[in-house]
């Protein structure tokens, strides 16, 4: 990495981090670019897709965050007969008192794994994705906040998979980055095999960091500085976008391309975004809005200013 | 900086928009060039066409070497014997260009090609500045521009929206266009005036003989277009003026000036003021009404009233001319009056002698002449045709008393015969008589079919006109003579008011030749004179000389304000000092044979230069870490940058 000619003096904050990636590795073997991205969408507040097959990881991936960052973990296994109430919670007529009170559903929790989100309905997707965007549920005219730190993990399969309701466009702009797992390679693969049931492993874990903590990180990662020379380069990559596709980057986009190159640098432990830095987080975040090859192919073309 | 994209392959589809806008590009020359040229030029497009999907029919570096040579040869070939600069040139660019077409490969083959393609392009109006060929241009010139458009874009744009940028470009850059080109410097003299002979051009010649007018009056070609200032003359006073015939052979009449000057009297009645625009002729003569007052530039008033050109008139030629009735000579030198009373004794037969013997016995007087030659052919049974028989010995004599049917050449030849025998000195005048008023553009259209002649006879003390057709056809001066009409009877003149759909094509006629008319006299006549003539009116007449000079600098200057305003709030035109350094590193990198896409972000080019140089590792990766801090970082100083200066400075490429 450069980052090690670097003159920049590493942030104390972002040294925390260090042990939870490395730990956070052990687990889940070979997957640490797809960790670090994962932390890094936490860091820019944003919130994560993974799309993969069934059985590589992604649960675990959520779990192991959850518990290392010592955030409290809700859990929504998506299904096609779902309806919003079984995410957002419902009011139940309490006897004792005579009134109808609010019990939270799942979503109540610092991170939500929605787990195989495109099985469910348009309608119960839509439940959580407004519950994502707003930062609190609307219940019978009551506001309930939704707690802070907020992040939600949602997986889902490939959409060739039988039984999917594909997530549309305008929704899938609410993920700040989707990312893929993939097959270990052999030789994590050789370790996972041998080593000790990651199940038993993860509830072992102990957290690294507490809330108050994680919240001054993401605070830290917003005031990376960002010059005018990488703007440039943002917008060149947002230009060529649009000028090339049907239907370009939109401004969102934009914004989460920024914010995900910042976490990209602090993570790295630099006070500054350099263009690696949007390299490193630009096809996650802009993969599912234009398309993976579309992302790779304007990164390829788009020279450095 | 240099481009990138330059040796990127080129897409079929970009390819085929250049070979399909070169070949519409060349299409006119079909008319200029030989078609040896013209068949070559079309088959190296077509054979790059072919290898667009058989990429192996290529030809490779030898055989184009070859083909350039073929092609020097034909080109030269085909323009040999001639003196014609044009066809050397444009012949050598066409063919060119067609070959350079099978080399197109890559990006920067494509840059090339484009300025060729403008550049043949401008070739067209070598020759033919008109209205219609720069309406057919236009739009190919903006196809040029869409491919420029398309070849600057990582990824090119769909056609549509390529050609739409480049309209876009071409409106913008139209202010700028027309203000060069109104502002600009005209030379006087002939730098693009073309002196090339129009080939094929009728019109009125310095001979006048039997039948010569007739066939003219069969052509619906322009002879020239006329606007006033001011009111319109009567139709029957639309008398234009051109050679004047004093010699006679007895069959062909010879255009001549008189052998003395003498002094001319004023005009009496309205002063016609006309702006001509005269179709080429080959000949000298400037048309104007009975009779012009003073000659336009470049053009001399002879005592007799012709407007002679300096140069033949071998392109359109625009002249401001202003007439009067009645202007002339007041006095006929006795030279002059010999010429004019001279009838060959071989075309003199005892029968006109008696006629005009008959004559002069009524009444001597020349008025009194004129009168009983008119009145001749009024009653006797002249017929007024476009289809005269043929008058092989005696023209005057067998049309005088054999056929009786002729043009308006047969009866002013006759009668300034019999004037003549008479002792009334006569000459006669070609010209056109009438035209057609076009009230959509506000001129008058006058054609070959409009052709005319007539006599002036010597009074004593003026030259009076008369037109002896009139006297037997008096329809004749007051109608235009249809040109479609060839039937050998008696003259068809333009029959009964059209019906709607013929006057809807006859509007429509003359609104486009109206249009022609307009391009002709602002875009492709704008002269000096006419410049300046315009700054006067528009209240800019100091403006001169190297006034005009600066003012058009200054004008280019204004209207480059709003694009060097765009590009600095592109900031893509001064790159920060740190950039600058970087660039240049960049290069000498890349010829140290690093291999660098401009993709690369600054930390991976040092990682591929830190490989390919192990031993400036350290080095390299400070000023990687100067550039990036002085580039990206919060706190970038002079400090920071004379550093990274210094750093890049030191570094030595040696492995």
């Amino acid at each position: 990495m450069v980052a090690d000619s670097q003159p920049a003096v590493r942030s104390p904050s972002a040294d925390v981090l260090a042990p939870l990636l490395e730990l956070a590795g052990q687990v889940l073997l070979g997957k640490q670019t797809q960790l670090q991205l994962a932390v890094s969408c936490l860091l820019a507040r944003g919130h994560l897709l993974i799309e993969d097959v069934p059985g590589v990881g992604k649960t675990t991936l959520a779990h192991l965050l959850a518990r290392l960052l010592g955030l409290d973990y809700g859990r929504i296994q998506f299904t096609s007969d779902m309806l919003p109430a079984d995410i957002l919670g419902a009011s139940v007529y309490d006897r004792d008192q005579g009134t109808f009170r609010f019990h939270p559903g799942p979503v109540f929790a610092q991170l939500v794994l929605a787990d195989e989100i495109n099985r469910a309905t348009p309608k119960a997707q839509s439940a959580l994705l407004e519950a994502m965007e707003e930062g609190q549920v609307t219940n019978e005219g009551v506001l309930h906040p939704l707690p802070k730190p907020f992040f939600v993990i949602a997986t889902q399969n490939p959409q060739e998979q039988v039984g999917t309701f594909p997530l549309p466009e305008s929704q899938l702009d609410r993920f700040l980055m989707r990312i893929e797992l993939g097959y270990p390679d052999p030789r994590a693969e050789r370790a996972l095999l041998a080593g000790r049931d990651r199940r038993d492993w993860l509830a072992e874990l102990m957290p690294l960091l507490d809330t108050a903590q994680l919240l001054a990180l993401q605070q830290a990662t917003a005031q990376i500085h960002v010059a005018p020379a990488l703007l440039d380069y943002a917008q060149a990559l947002l230009g060529a976008s649009r000028d090339t596709l049907p239907a370009g980057l939109s401004p969102r986009a934009g914004l989460g391309l920024l914010a995900a190159a910042r976490a990209w640098a602090f993570l790295a432990g630099r006070r500054m975004v350099i263009p690696e830095d949007l390299q490193a987080v630009f096809v996650p975040v802009a993969g599912h809005r234009i398309g993976q090859q579309a992302a790779s192919q304007l990164l390829a073309d788009q020279p450095v200013p | 900086m240099k481009d990138a994209l330059a040796d990127r392959p080129l897409e079929p589809a970009t390819v085929g928009g250049l070979l399909l806008v070169f070949a519409l590009i060349g299409a006119p020359h079909l008319w200029h060039l030989s078609p040896l040229l013209m068949s070559v030029f079309y088959a190296a497009l077509a054979w790059r066409g072919v290898s667009l999907i058989h990429p192996r029919l290529l030809p490779g570096r030898r055989l184009r070497g070859l083909l350039a040579l073929a092609a020097l040869v034909a080109v030269l070939w085909s323009v040999s014997g001639q003196l014609d600069g044009r066809a050397l040139g444009v012949g050598l660019l066409t063919v060119m260009a067609g070959l350079k077409s099978l080399e197109v490969s890559s990006r920067r083959d494509l840059y090339v090609t484009v300025f060729l393609g403008c550049f043949l392009l401008a070739t067209q109006f070598l020759f033919d500045q008109g209205l219609w060929i720069s309406l057919y241009l236009a739009p190919l010139l903006v196809v040029l521009l869409g491919l420029l458009v398309r070849n600057n874009r990582v990824n090119p744009p769909p056609w549509p929206r390529a050609l739409r940028e480049a309209g876009w470009l071409m409106v913008a850059g139209l202010p700028m266009a027309l203000l060069l080109f109104v502002l600009f410097s005209r030379l006087a003299g002939p730098l693009w005036a073309l002196t090339a002979p129009a080939p094929g051009v009728t019109g009125m010649t310095d001979r006048l003989s039997p039948g010569s007018v007739s066939q003219l009056s069969q052509s619906g070609a322009v002879a020239f277009r006329v606007s006033f200032t001011g009111p319109r003359p009567p139709q029957a006073e639309l008398y234009w003026r051109g050679p004047v015939f004093w010699d006679t052979d007895g069959r062909t009449w010879r255009a001549g000036v008189p052998l003395e000057s003498v002094s001319r009297a004023g005009g009496v009645g309205a002063v016609w003021s006309q702006q001509v625009t005269l179709e080429p002729s080959n000949q000298r003569w400037l048309f104007a009404l009975d009779r012009p007052l003073q000659a336009p530039p470049q053009a001399r008033l002879s005592g007799d009233g012709q407007l002679l050109s300096a140069e033949p008139i071998n392109t359109r030629r625009h002249y401001r001319v202003r007439s009067q009735a009645g202007v002339g000579e007041v006095r006929l030198a006795a030279a002059d009056r010999r010429r004019a009373l001279a009838v060959p004794e071989s075309v003199v037969t005892a029968r006109m002698r008696a006629l005009v013997a008959e004559w002069r016995q009524a009444d001597p007087r020349p008025g009194a002449l004129v009168a009983a030659a008119l009145r001749h052919f009024r009653h006797q049974p002249f017929v007024y045709t476009l289809r005269p028989p043929a008058l092989p010995d005696n023209p005057v004599d067998g049309f005088l008393f054999e056929t009786k049917r002729g043009f308006c050449e047969h009866y002013a030849t006759s009668f300034a015969v019999l004037m003549r025998l008479a002792g009334v000195p006569t000459r006669l005048v070609g010209g056109y008589q009438g035209g057609e008023w076009n009230p959509v553009g506000e001129h008058m259209i006058v054609r070959q079919s409009d052709a005319h002649a007539w006599a002036e006879v010597w009074l004593g003390d003026r030259w009076q006109r008369v037109d002896p057709t009139a006297a037997v056809a008096p329809d004749r001066v007051e109608q235009s003579i249809d040109p479609t009409a060839t039937t050998s009877g008696p003259m068809v003149y333009q029959g009964p008011p059209p019906s709607w759909l013929a006057r809807l094509w006859r509007d429509g006629g003359w609104f486009v030749d109206g249009l022609a008319l307009s391009w002709q006299r602002w875009v492709v006549g704008y002269s000096d004179r006419t410049q300046a003539g315009l700054l006067e009116r528009l209240g800019l007449g100091w403006l001169s000389g190297y006034r005009l000079a600066l003012a058009a600098v200054a004008a280019a200057g204004l209207g480059m304000l709003p694009l060097w305003w765009l590009l600095r709030r592109g900031e893509a035109v001064t790159p920060d000092p740190a950039q600058r350094v970087w660039q240049r590193l960049l290069v000498r990198l890349r010829a140290a044979g690093v291999d660098l896409s401009p993709n690369l972000s600054p930390s991976d080019v040092g990682r591929r230069a830190a490989a390919r140089f192990p031993a400036q590792r350290a080095a390299i990766e400070r000023i990687v870490g100067l550039y990036l801090a002085q580039r990206y970082g919060h706190a970038a100083s002079s400090v920071g940058l004379r550093r990274l200066r210094a750093a890049v400075r030191r570094l030595r490429l040696r492995r």
